[in-house]
C-alpha cells in the first residue's frame, strides 16, 4: 500500500486527487500533522536545516505555528504590547496560564527598566501599576518586584538584555501547552521508551545486544544457560555449595566428602580443577570468596573456619572463635579484610553470637546474648553498610557500624539467603517451596514470589544471575535447575541433566551465559546458553 | 541425602528425637497431654519442626475415624508420632492440623 516516494514532486498532482490521511499508523493512532512537526523537530537537531525547510515546505505543515514566529520576534525585539497581543490571540491557552505568560512578559520590562538606572524608574513604576498589579498574580511576587526597585535585586543590565530576552522566551513557551513549542528531543524520547519496552517485555533478555531499530526486539529462549557443556567430576561425594568468584575465572565447590575444589574457567568457558583443599575433618557445608578473589574461607559443618590461599592452595588460618563454638555461617566484608560468623556455643546454655574478627582469627565486635536468634544464613551488602541476617522466620537487616534495624517477618521457615550483586535486592528460600524477593531497603510489605521447584526438607540454594541480575535460578529437590525472570511467577526455563537432589546454584557474574549447579549425584554440571553473540554455535 | 535444612528451636523446654537428637517441637506449642500412642503417652503439639510426612491414610482411633499422616524425623528417619489431616466428627475438628509426638520416643531438655 505504501509505495517509496519518487523525488520528483508532484504533490499538486497527488494533493487534487486524494486527500492526505489524517491519521497514521496501524491503529491510527498517529496524528500526520504532529508526526511531520516531530519528523522536522528531529532534523533541525540533527543539523540538517535545508531538509527540515524543505518538510516544511513540501508537507505544509510548519515546525511552529505562525504567533509562535510572531511572538519569539517580538520577545527579542522588546515590541511589549505586542506579545501581549500574540498571547491574546493564541487559541486553546486557558485564562490563567494567559495572565502567567502576560506577567514573565511585563516582569521581563520592568527589569530591564530596572537596569536602565534612573531613567527608567518611572517608567518601571508605571509598569508595576498599570501592567502587572491588575494581572491578580500571587501578591507576593509584586511585592518582591517592587522591593526590587530599591534593592535593584534581578534586575537586567543593558548588556545583558539579550540573553534576559532568551531566557524569558523559553520561560515563556513553558506556560503554553505542548504543541506550541515542542519539547527538544521528542522523537528520540518516543524511539526509547518504545525500545525499552521491548527489552523490558523480552523474557529471555541476558546478553547485552546492542538494539537494533529494524526489528522488534526479542531474545531467544537459547540466550539463557540451557544445555549442559559440561559435568564435573571430582568430588567422591555429595557435592553441597558451589559458587563462582567475583571476577567469574574460578569456581569453587564443596562437599560432604570433606574437600573443596577450585575450578579455573579457561577462555572457551571449559572448567578445568586447579585445587583441591583438604584438610576438614567434617563436610563442608559452605564456601566464601573473598571481594578480593584472594582468599577463600570454607566451613565445615558444626566445625571452625579455615582460611585458604586460592593461589597456592595453603590452609592459611584455621578459627573458630573463641571458645567452644560452632560456626555455622559467614560472610566478607567487601575491603577484603574483616568477616563476620554466626555460631552458636556447643555446650548448655546454647547462647548464640554473631562477631567480627580479622584475618589474623582476633575478634573484633561481638553480639551476643539473649536477643540474638540463631542464623541460619548471613551476607554483607558489597557496599560494607549493611548486615543481612536470616533466623528461622525473619530477615534482620541492621546499619553497619551501628544504626537502624529491621526485621521482615516470613509466615514460613526460612533455609537460605542469597544477595544480588548491587546489594539492593536479597530472595530467600522458604520450606514451603516459594522464594521470595524483598528489597534490601524495604519498600513494599509484599515480595515477590517464584514457585515451581521442590523443597521440604534439605537446604536448597539460589542465586541471581544473568546480565543486571534479571534471572533467579535455583536448585531443587527433584533433581532438576529451575530459572526465573524477575517479576514473572512461574519458571521460564528448567533443565534436566542432574540425577540427584541439585543443593546448589551459582551464575558466572562475569559470563551471564554460564551457570552452575552442585547436586548430590557427585557431580557439578556447567550450562551454557546455546546461541552467544562470541560464539557461533 | 543433601544438607539437611534442621531448625533449632529456643527456649526452655524443647523436646528432641531421642534417637538422633534433633529438635522437634517445644514445650510451649503443647495443645493437651492427654493423648495415648502406640508406646504409651503422647502430646498434642500445635507446631513440629524437622519433620516430613508420610501418605495419608484414615485410621480408627480411640475418639473415632480420622485421616492421619505418620511423622518422622527428618535426620533419622525414625517413626514419631502422626498428624491429624481430618476429623470426622465435630467435637474432634480442633484437631485438625496439630501433630501428636509419641513421649517415649522424645526426650526433653530442660
Amino acid at each position: 500500500m505504501d509505495l517509496p516516494e519518487s523525488s520528483v514532486p508532484h504533490a499538486d498532482k497527488v494533493g487534487q486527487a486524494r486527500p492526505a490521511p489524517r491519521r497514521l499508523g496501524s491503529r491510527g493512532l498517529v496524528d500526520r500533522e504532529e508526526l511531520l512537526r516531530v519528523i522536522a523537530q528531529s532534523l533541525y537537531s540533527l543539523g540538517y536545516r535545508k531538509a527540515a525547510a524543505a518538510l516544511e515546505v513540501e508537507s505544509g505543515v510548519p515546525l511552529y505555528p505562525a504567533e509562535h514566529d510572531r511572538l519569539l520576534l517580538d520577545v527579542m525585539a522588546g515590541r511589549w504590547d505586542a506579545c501581549v497581543e500574540t498571547i491574546g490571540s493564541v487559541a486553546g491557552v486557558s485564562n490563567a496560564d494567559r495572565a502567567v505568560a502576560e506577567f514573565l512578559v511585563w516582569r521581563g520590562h520592568y527589569l530591564e527598566l530596572l537596569g536602565m538606572g534612573d531613567a527608567g524608574l518611572r517608567r518601571a513604576r508605571e509598569v508595576l501599576r498599570r501592567r502587572i498589579a491588575p494581572l491578580r498574580i500571587d501578591r507576593r511576587c509584586v511585592h518582591w518586584l517592587a522591593r526590587a526597585m530599591v534593592s535593584c535585586e534581578g534586575m537586567v543590565a543593558p548588556e545583558a538584555v539579550v540573553q534576559s530576552r532568551i531566557a524569558l522566551f523559553l520561560h515563556l513557551v513553558e506556560v503554553f501547552p505542548p504543541w506550541f513549542h515542542l519539547p527538544s528531543g521528542r522523537l528520540e524520547h518516543l524511539v526509547e521508551s518504545a525500545v525499552t519496552k521491548q527489552v523490558e517485555s523480552c523474557i529471555y533478555h541476558n546478553l547485552p545486544d546492542e538494539i537494533s531499530l529494524f526489528e522488534d526486539h526479542k531474545c531467544h529462549e537459547e540466550q539463557i544457560p540451557s544445555k549442559c557443556a559440561q559435568i564435573l567430576y571430582g568430588h567422591n561425594n555429595e557435592v553441597w555449595f558451589v559458587r563462582f568468584s567475583n571476577n567469574g575465572n574460578y569456581l569453587a565447590s564443596s562437599s560432604s566428602d570433606c574437600t573443596a575444589i577450585i575450578w579455573k574457567v579457561e577462555k572457551d568457558d571449559m572448567l578445568t580443577k586447579k585445587h583441591c583443599l583438604k584438610g576438614h575433618q567434617n563436610p563442608i557445608s559452605f564456601v566464601a570468596w573473598s571481594p578480593n578473589d584472594k582468599m577463600l574461607l570454607t566451613c565445615g559443618n558444626g566445625e571452625s573456619l579455615k582460611l585458604w590461599n586460592v593461589d597456592t592452595s595453603e590452609c592459611n588460618l584455621k578459627f573458630g572463635g573463641s571458645g567452644d563454638y560452632t560456626i555455622t555461617t559467614c560472610a566478607w566484608f567487601p575491603n577484603s579484610e574483616k568477616i563476620v560468623c554466626a555460631g552458636y556455643d556447643l555446650g548448655a546454655g546454647s547462647s548464640n553470637r554473631i562477631f567480627t574478627c580479622d584475618l589474623e582469627g582476633k575478634e573484633l565486635e561481638v553480639w551476643a546474648g539473649v536477643r540474638i536468634p540463631k542464623l541460619s544464613d548471613l551476607a554483607v551488602t558489597p557496599d560494607g553498610k549493611h548486615l543481612i541476617c536470616v533466623s528461622s522466620n525473619e530477615i534482620w537487616i541492621r546499619e553497619l557500624p551501628k544504626g537502624r534495624e529491621w526485621r521482615i517477618h516470613e509466615k514460613q521457615t526460612i533455609s537460605s539467603l542469597s544477595l544480588s550483586d548491587d546489594g539492593q535486592s536479597l530472595i530467600v528460600n522458604l520450606n514451603s517451596e516459594e522464594i521470595h524477593l524483598w528489597k534490601v531497603h524495604r519498600s513494599s510489605s509484599v515480595p515477590e514470589k517464584f514457585k515451581g521447584h521442590m523443597q521440604g526438607k534439605f537446604v536448597i540454594r539460589s542465586c541471581f544471575g544473568g546480565s543486571n541480575s534479571l534471572f533467579i535460578a535455583s536448585g531443587s529437590e527433584d533433581s532438576q535447575v529451575y530459572i526465573w525472570k524477575r517479576h514473572l511467577e512461574t519458571p521460564i526455563k528448567v533443565l534436566h541433566g542432574h540425577t540427584m537432589i541439585v543443593n546448589c546454584v551459582s551464575w558466572n557474574p562475569t559470563r551471564p551465559q554460564m551457570l552452575a549447579s552442585a547436586s548430590d549425584d557427585h557431580t557439578v554440571r556447567i550450562w551454557l546458553a546455546c546461541k552467544t553473540k562470541h560464539t557461533n554455535s | 541425602m543433601g544438607l539437611l535444612f534442621l531448625e533449632r528451636l529456643e527456649g526452655e523446654g524443647v523436646f528432641r528425637c531421642r534417637q538422633c537428637r534433633v529438635d522437634a517441637a517445644s514445650k510451649d506449642s503443647i495443645i493437651s497431654r492427654d493423648f495415648y500412642g502406640r508406646t504409651g503417652r503422647a502430646y498434642l503439639f500445635d507446631r513440629v519442626v524437622n519433620i516430613c510426612l508420610g501418605p495419608k491414610e484414615d485410621r480408627y482411633l480411640i475418639t473415632g475415624l480420622h485421616t492421619v499422616n505418620d511423622i518422622y524425623c527428618s535426620c533419622c528417619q525414625q517413626i514419631l508420632g502422626w498428624r491429624y489431616e481430618k476429623a470426622y466428627d465435630e467435637s474432634q475438628k480442633y484437631k485438625e492440623g496439630k501433630f501428636i509426638l509419641e513421649r517415649g520416643r522424645m526426650v526433653r531438655d530442660g
